[in-house]
């Protein structure tokens, strides 16, 4: 924590953690610095992973989208990475993210990447557990996401991470709520989530932060 | 779910279904030997009787064994439905060999994908396209042989002869140079001694590969087995009791690389030894209703259009159609008052159906003479099994009336994804086929169907997959991002719209970016209208919104005019 920081994850915020696969990898924020980091890990992205993140083709991360990536307040909008050693010095190989609803400060739209090479090591469901944890001091209560619904991957993550999570349909896509660990009371305006009991849901999370720690 | 459908069933037509046991080749087998003499196939005037078509079918068959084909090689069959797709999809599957549709609008760029994926040993096409199409790229695939052949060799004379002069001017006919690894369709059957051997593989064994589109623009090849293909034509064939073995002449207008048109335009009609009328371009209604009148055609198995441009052809109830008996549209919902029209100027019936390629294609038909309901895709066929899950979690099935994702079971289900073990787990889960589309069961077990879950356009019958789309926007130099979808289109169904940002700097027409992707993509695939805008919708994750285009796009088209 830095001085004066009120949070445990904040810009001096660094965590060791070995993955399922033997990985070594290192979480912190998401840094201006990081365009290069950022464009690189996209780079190792298939274009079915692309394809699911986007929600369309992707071939490359604009000037424009990678400062709306990397610039970030830290309270409203919030990166956190995992890298790892590789043959040329660093290299990311995940991403969760999070930004605030501007007419609902109290939920947060977010997302989770992890490169092809390190899905199905756990980091995912860390990462995402590390963002509520971050998201959760800043006072978010839900997080709100969205994913398509051929993407059998972050379904399987949802049902293990959040077997209650409310899930609706919007043709191609699905959208998801759930509430953070600790929040108070259902989300203000919450079109999916208001009539869901958020303890075993918080449970389920705060189990989540326990097993990634 | 019990099949309580069945209730609805024709008179006639099976609760459930006891197959015979034959593979594709036995079904062919036994219909030559049972009907020696009858017409199996004709074009254009010039007919091949069944021990005719046998005849040929064995004799290529020693062709391709000659160049090495077994059990464990494609054919990739390229052409429109002439005598020559027949006999060589016959002598493919005598072999044991699989037969790999490809449809004859592909371009260099899917063909090079499609014979990569597939394995593609030897192909059998037309002149022009060899020459036009496949030339350019056959070092980047694997295949080992070309068999060339000409759309005149199975014209009866004198069109043969004067149909060169006609297709050179449409780009239709080329006079192809001897070189290595290139064959001629005519020499090899002159060459080579009917093959008299029996396949020696089960029903199990694969037969066909068709190819379907895929989450990010690859098309992915299904396998369909001598089971799944001989149950589908013997369901079909049990929906309609009234239909005659033997006595029957079937208009085949739907493309043979096509599931709809294999199972119902090529495998039905041999099942019951029909007389096969082939119609290679069905886009030319006067030569349909020529043919219906000629060949007193009994069974037409055709999409909307067609039954559309045959009640709007000039002076059509002064031509005699009384033929017609059964018919069966697919892909594309058919109006009431078109349906109507037809039977009316016909006597005959119209039923609806609805499949997959991953079924083979057929799962779901309306009756014939029983209750139908406008809008519905009907009730399963005999000995299929169907379910509605939840689409949050695909495995909570669903009562009557609510919506969700439609599961099928049964006979007709592929095998799997040629050589793709990930996408097959998550299509095939349990012996069910999670089809992805979005629909609701009736109390009468009619099934609705009221969305997608996957993003697919569906233009006349043929799926477009937008991101296959994108990725070719993608590759033009002056294109920074690209969003694709399905615009309602009153003639195709619908037709694909692209929504494209230029880069920084760049300047692009529209119609360059469309001449780009007709050098790039099957006609059907281009897109019909291209929008420029200054960025895409995105979520504050940049996850593109096409909801918001489609938002945007309907209410284009909806807000008043004027």
């Amino acid at each position: 924590m830095m001085p004066g920081s009120t949070y445990r994850i904040d810009a001096s915020y660094r965590e060791e953690a070995t993955l399922a696969n033997g990985t070594r990898v290192l979480l912190r924020l998401v840094q201006p610095g990081d365009r290069e980091l950022l464009r690189r890990g996209f780079g190792q992205l298939s274009d079915t992973s692309r394809y699911l993140r986007f929600f369309a083709t992707k071939t490359e991360l604009t000037e424009a989208e990678l400062t709306q990536l990397t610039e970030l307040d830290g309270v409203h909008q919030l990166a956190l990475g995992a890298l790892a050693e590789g043959p040329d010095g660093m290299e990311g190989l995940g991403i969760a993210r999070f930004a605030r609803d501007p007419a609902t400060p109290a939920i947060a739209e977010a997302a989770v990447t992890v490169t092809d090479t390190a899905q199905g090591s756990g980091l995912g469901t860390l990462l995402l557990a590390r963002l509520a944890e971050a998201a959760r001091e800043r006072g978010i209560a839900w997080f709100r996401g969205e994913f398509l619904a051929e993407n059998e991957r972050v379904r399987a993550m949802i049902a293990e991470a959040c077997p209650d999570a409310r899930l609706v349909a919007r043709g191609e896509s699905i959208l998801v709520e759930v509430p953070l660990a600790g929040a108070s009371g259902p989300a203000p305006g919450s079109r999916l989530l208001g009539h869901v009991a958020g303890g075993r849901l918080a449970l389920r999370l705060r189990h989540l932060l326990l097993k990634g720690s | 779910m019990e099949r309580f459908w069945t209730q609805h069933y024709d008179p006639g037509v099976p609760a459930d279904l006891q197959f015979t046991e034959r593979t594709l080749v036995g079904i062919f087998e036994e219909t030559c030997r049972e009907f020696p003499t009858r017409p199996a196939v004709t074009l254009k005037g010039r007919t091949l009787t069944y021990a005719q078509l046998r005849e040929q079918v064995n004799r290529f068959a020693t062709a391709l064994r000659t160049l090495g084909v077994t059990t464990d090689s494609r054919v990739a069959l390229w052409m429109p439905n002439l005598p020559q797709l027949v006999i060589a999809y016959f002598a493919t599957l005598k072999l044991g060999a699989q037969a790999v549709g490809t449809n004859p609008l592909y371009v260099e760029r899917e063909i090079e994908h499609q014979f990569n994926d597939a394995g593609v040993d030897v192909v059998v096409t037309l002149d022009f396209l060899w020459w036009g199409k496949l030339r350019g790229v056959l070092d980047r695939t694997p295949v080992k042989h070309v068999v060339v052949t000409s759309i005149p060799d199975y014209l009866p004379f004198p069109l043969n002869l004067l149909a060169p002069l006609k297709l050179k001017k449409t780009g239709q006919y080329v006079k192809v140079p001897r070189e290595p690894r290139v064959h001629f369709f005519r020499e090899l059957l002159q060459q080579s001694a009917p093959d008299t051997t029996s396949p020696t593989y089960g029903w199990e064994h694969p037969a066909l590969l068709l190819y379907t589109g895929g989450t990010t623009g690859v098309s992915k090849g299904a396998v369909l087995t001598h089971r799944n293909l001989s149950c589908n034509a013997q369901q079909a064939a049990a929906w309609f009791p009234g239909v005659e073995r033997g006595h029957e002449a079937l208009l085949a207008c739907l493309p043979y690389f096509h599931s709809f048109g294999n199972t119902v335009s090529l495998l039905w009609p041999i099942l019951l030894g029909a007389h096969i009328v082939l119609a290679p371009n069905p886009r030319d209604i006067a030569d349909l209703v020529a043919s219906i009148r000629k060949y007193r055609i009994t069974l037409f198995p055709a999409v909307p259009a067609l039954y559309t441009g045959i009640i709007n052809f000039p002076r059509i109830e002064r031509v005699d159609i009384s033929s017609v008996k059964y018919c069966f549209s697919g892909s594309a919902p058919l109006a009431v008052d078109v349906m109507s029209r037809f039977e009316t100027l016909t006597g005959g019936k119209i039923t609806e159906g609805f499949g997959l390629t991953e079924s083979s294609p057929i799962t779901h038909v309306n009756p014939l003479s029983g209750l139908r309901k406008p809008g519905s895709i009907g009730i399963p066929l005999p000995a299929t099994d169907m379910k509605i899950v939840d689409t949050d979690t695909g495995t909570r099935e669903l009562a009557l009336n609510d919506e969700g994702e439609l599961c099928v079971r049964g006979p007709q289900v592929m095998a799997g994804y040629w050589n793709r073990p990930r996408e097959t787990a998550e299509m095939l889960r349990d012996g069910w086929l999670h089809t992805g589309d979005l629909a609701r069961v009736d109390d009468d077990g009619y099934t609705f169907i009221c969305g997608r879950k996957k993003d697919l356009v569906i233009v006349s019958g043929y799926n477009v997959y937008p991101d296959e789309v994108d990725q070719v926007l993608f590759a033009h130099p002056a294109v920074l991002e690209a969003a694709t979808l399905g615009v309602p289109d009153e003639r195709q169904g619908e037709h694909v719209k692209s929504f494209v940002v230029l880069r920084p700097g760049a300047s692009a027409s529209a119609e360059d970016i469309l001449a780009y992707c007709r050098g790039q993509l099957a006609p059907y695939k281009v897109p019909k209208e291209i929008t420029f805008l200054p960025e895409l919708p995105k979520s504050a994750m940049l996850k593109i919104l096409r909801r918001e285009l489609r938002a945007q796009e309907t209410a284009r088209i909806t807000a008043p005019t004027g």
